[in-house]
């Protein structure tokens, strides 16, 4: 944490509002894409093998055709799958700063992990051959680069996902087990589920509605291929609530609030919606729906990353707070060095320190009575002459007749508090001098 | 008309799934959720403001089992002139003049306390800050649990600080 917490200042409540947004929309652009390279490139190894076994041509073409869709060139790898991931460490870090969990351990190990296992991916996807004479080494290398990013992901979000369980920080410097935890496990099943949904629109949608790609002419592959996509998506769909049950009773109830569970239910409504789109792509002749499909299936993506983002500002409540406070001391530092600078050329004003006193001090203190505080006139004597130490006190009181409760800094601006130490000197000095006591 | 029937068997699903969720939330929102108080007592306020000492209210939370609630009568050494004005503190001065019992919410309680051995004293003459336990109690408003408080947490804990984990340190 050393270094986030050096050179990283405590953000401020605009900041930190900034931070969730940021977050949500890193998420929002990353999983939806690591989802759909997951189950892609998942899909793409079953129909390769497939393809080995029984020599069939339409699942060679569909292995490449569903690499070509998900990694089509190394910008959307750049700008989807890598990039987010110095994003999330950044927000992660300002989020968290001054907190006990470290930056330096699995999260970057993670994010690390997954930016490598595109170099495999982008090799696996070149090297396929439509006509199918693809061989056991490009096999190879799809796998190892699914393998890789199946690893770095589950680091990840196993990295992110017990931030919401302060309870537990103090694991971090044990990787497994904060990895070994069911609540970790189910959001990474979520993910895959919810990567191979999208995997289903995506097909109903890039190779149907794209109009960027030139139509499918085969009218058996593109028959193939709409059912195919359209079972994915009825399946998985059918199985998320089942899988966000488990997450949300294995979430600690320290990131649980009312609006976590809304939000949980209305993501299964649009996933209801998308159940009848792929349900009428089946039934359908013709490939349809893919467009819809895949907004709401992103919706949900979005809806989910909301979640998360509520999660962990639940959990960390009173760190942020922490924070805040934080910000506004130095804040308030600032300030206070400004004032003393003004305040040292300006004359202390008795007549302002008589009016400080009667509307600030006389909630607690008489001259002559025991009130909240003491009767000042007990007290004060033993400041004569000792201006300074009376300021001070003012400035921060600290504990000192254990009779009395402690008394509370007024928070009042350093010229007010040297008038109204110099008026109450003044005060009993005058007490001392004169006969009659002084009406107050 | 048998190819439709899958959308009505959908539709029971996850509405089923959708009631299953909101019963979850319901549960957190009666049993889980930190209780309201009768009086919105701030330790933000107290705590970071006005910079009062946990154990000036929780007298006995180094000499008992118990951290002790205070009573309305330590309220009132200064709420009898301080912040008068503010509604909360007028119902806090009600209380006083019917010489009526503050009857607070119970937060942390561990859930079979009948055959735990539990004592503030002793943790907090070994040292431990009351944020080990609470979390950070002066930046809450409403006070909230942050640990979960079942053995698991109490023997890391333990088994960190090189305490005795032996059942019977506990369990008598
Ligand atoms: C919220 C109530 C409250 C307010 C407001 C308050 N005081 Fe006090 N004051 C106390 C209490 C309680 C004590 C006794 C503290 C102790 O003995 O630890 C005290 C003690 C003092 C003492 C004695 C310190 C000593 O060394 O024994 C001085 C002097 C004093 N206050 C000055 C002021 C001045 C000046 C103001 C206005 C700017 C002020 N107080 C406002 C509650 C208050
Ligand atoms: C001005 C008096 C006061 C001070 C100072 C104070 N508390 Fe409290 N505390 C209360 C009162 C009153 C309650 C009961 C109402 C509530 O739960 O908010 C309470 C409740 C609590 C509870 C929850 C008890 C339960 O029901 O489980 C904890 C924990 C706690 N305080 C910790 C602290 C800590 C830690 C500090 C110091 C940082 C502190 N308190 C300082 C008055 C105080
Ligand atoms: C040491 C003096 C002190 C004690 C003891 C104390 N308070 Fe306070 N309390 C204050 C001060 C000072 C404020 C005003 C803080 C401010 O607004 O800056 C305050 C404010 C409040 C408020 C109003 C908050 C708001 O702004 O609406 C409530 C309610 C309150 N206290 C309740 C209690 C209760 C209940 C207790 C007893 C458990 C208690 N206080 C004990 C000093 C004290
Ligand atoms: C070792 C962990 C631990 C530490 C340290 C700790 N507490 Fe507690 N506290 C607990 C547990 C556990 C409970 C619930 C006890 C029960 O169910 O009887 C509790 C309950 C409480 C309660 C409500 C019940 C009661 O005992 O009156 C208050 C108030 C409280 N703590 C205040 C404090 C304060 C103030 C400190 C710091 C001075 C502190 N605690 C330090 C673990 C801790
Ligand atoms: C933050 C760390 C921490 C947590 C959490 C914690 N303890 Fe402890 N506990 C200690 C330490 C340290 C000691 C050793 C004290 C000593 O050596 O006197 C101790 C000692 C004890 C003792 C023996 C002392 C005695 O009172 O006779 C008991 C019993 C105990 N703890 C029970 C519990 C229970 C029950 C829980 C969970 C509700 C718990 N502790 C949670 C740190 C912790
Ligand atoms: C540091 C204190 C501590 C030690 C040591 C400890 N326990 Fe516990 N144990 C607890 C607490 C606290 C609970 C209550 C958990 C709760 O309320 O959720 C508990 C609960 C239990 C329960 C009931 C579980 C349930 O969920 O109903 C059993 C059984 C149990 N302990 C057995 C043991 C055994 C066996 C050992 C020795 C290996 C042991 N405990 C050592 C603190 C401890």
């Amino acid at each position: 944490m050393e270094f986030f917490s050096q050179y990283v200042i405590p953000p401020t409540r605009g900041q930190l509002e900034l931070l969730r947004y940021l977050l949500v929309l890193t998420y929002a652009i990353h999983l939806p894409f690591v989802g759909m390279v997951i189950g892609a490139t998942l899909l793409s190894l079953a129909f390769n093998a497939r393809d080995r076994d029984i020599a069939n041509p339409t699942f060679a073409r569909m292995s490449k055709d569903l690499m070509d869709m998900v990694l089509p060139n190394r910008v959307v790898v750049l700008v989807f799958g890598v990039l987010p991931l110095p994003a999330l460490w950044m927000i992660y870090g300002q989020w968290l700063s001054k907190s006990t969990v470290s930056m330096f351990t699995l999260l970057p190990i993670g994010a690390l992990v997954v930016a490598l296992s595109f170099v495999p991916l982008m090799a696996y996807r070149s090297s396929l051959d439509p006509a199918g004479r693809n061989s056991q080494v490009n096999f190879g290398l799809g796998g190892i680069g699914l393998a890789t990013l199946l690893l770095g992901m589950y680091i990840l979000i196993g990295a992110v996902v017990r931030f919401q369980d302060p309870e537990r920080w103090h694991l971090a410097h044990d990787g497994f087990r904060w990895l070994l935890s069911f609540n970790v496990i189910w959001k990474f099943g979520h993910l895959l589920l919810s990567g191979l949904a999208i995997t289903g629109c995506g097909i109903l949608f890039f190779f149907f509605n794209w109009s960027g790609r030139e139509p499918i002419r085969d009218a058996k592959y593109a028959q193939f291929m709409k059912n195919f996509g359209a079972s994915v998506l009825l399946a998985t769909v059918i199985l998320i609530p089942v899988i966000g049950f488990f997450y949300l009773i294995t979430t600690p109830t320290i990131a649980l609030s009312g609006a976590v569970y809304v939000l949980a239910a209305a993501t299964l409504v649009i996933l209801f919606l998308v159940f009848l789109l792929a349900y009428g792509a089946i039934l359908s002749p013709r490939p349809r729906f893919g467009a819809r499909a895949f907004i709401l299936v992103l919706a949900v993506f979005l809806l989910t990353g909301v979640g998360d983002q509520l999660t962990l500002v639940n959990a960390t409540q009173e760190h942020s707070a922490a924070l805040l406070t934080e910000a506004d001391e130095i804040k308030a530092q600032i300030e206070l060095e400004r004032e003393a600078h003004r305040a040292a050329s300006q004359v202390v004003d008795v007549a302002r320190g008589e009016e400080v006193f009667k509307t600030v001090c006389m909630t607690c203190h008489r001259m002559d009575e025991r009130l909240v505080g003491p009767p000042l006139k007990t007290v004060l004597p033993k400041y004569a002459g000792n201006v300074d130490g009376l300021i001070s006190f003012i400035q921060k009181p600290e504990k000192v007749n254990p009779e009395y409760p402690p008394m509370p800094a007024p928070g009042l601006p350093l010229a007010d508090i040297k008038s109204v130490a110099a008026y109450l000197l003044g005060e009993v000095d005058d007490a001392g001098t004169s006969t009659e006591s002084p009406q107050h | 008309m048998k190819k439709f029937l899958p959308i009505p068997a959908a539709f029971g699903y996850f509405t089923v799934f959708v009631l299953i969720y909101l019963a979850l939330g319901y549960d957190w929102y009666r049993n889980k959720q930190a209780p309201d108080q009768p009086i919105a007592f701030s330790h933000k306020i107290h705590v970071g403001r006005v910079g009062l000492d946990c154990r000036f209210c929780h007298e006995t939370v180094d000499k008992s089992t118990y951290a002790g609630i205070p009573s309305v009568q330590k309220c009132m050494s200064c709420h009898a002139n301080v912040a008068t004005d503010r509604p909360e503190v007028q119902k806090l001065a009600g209380y006083w003049e019917r010489q009526e019992a503050m009857e607070w919410n119970r937060v942390h309680r561990i859930r079979i306390r009948n055959h735990v051995y539990f004592s503030h004293k002793s943790h907090i003459r070994a040292g431990i800050d009351c944020a080990d336990c609470h979390g950070e109690v002066r930046y809450m408003d409403k006070v909230r649990q942050v640990s979960s408080l079942e053995m698991g947490w109490c023997v890391s804990c333990h088994q960190s600080k090189n305490a005795s984990t032996d059942c019977l340190t506990c369990h008598m």
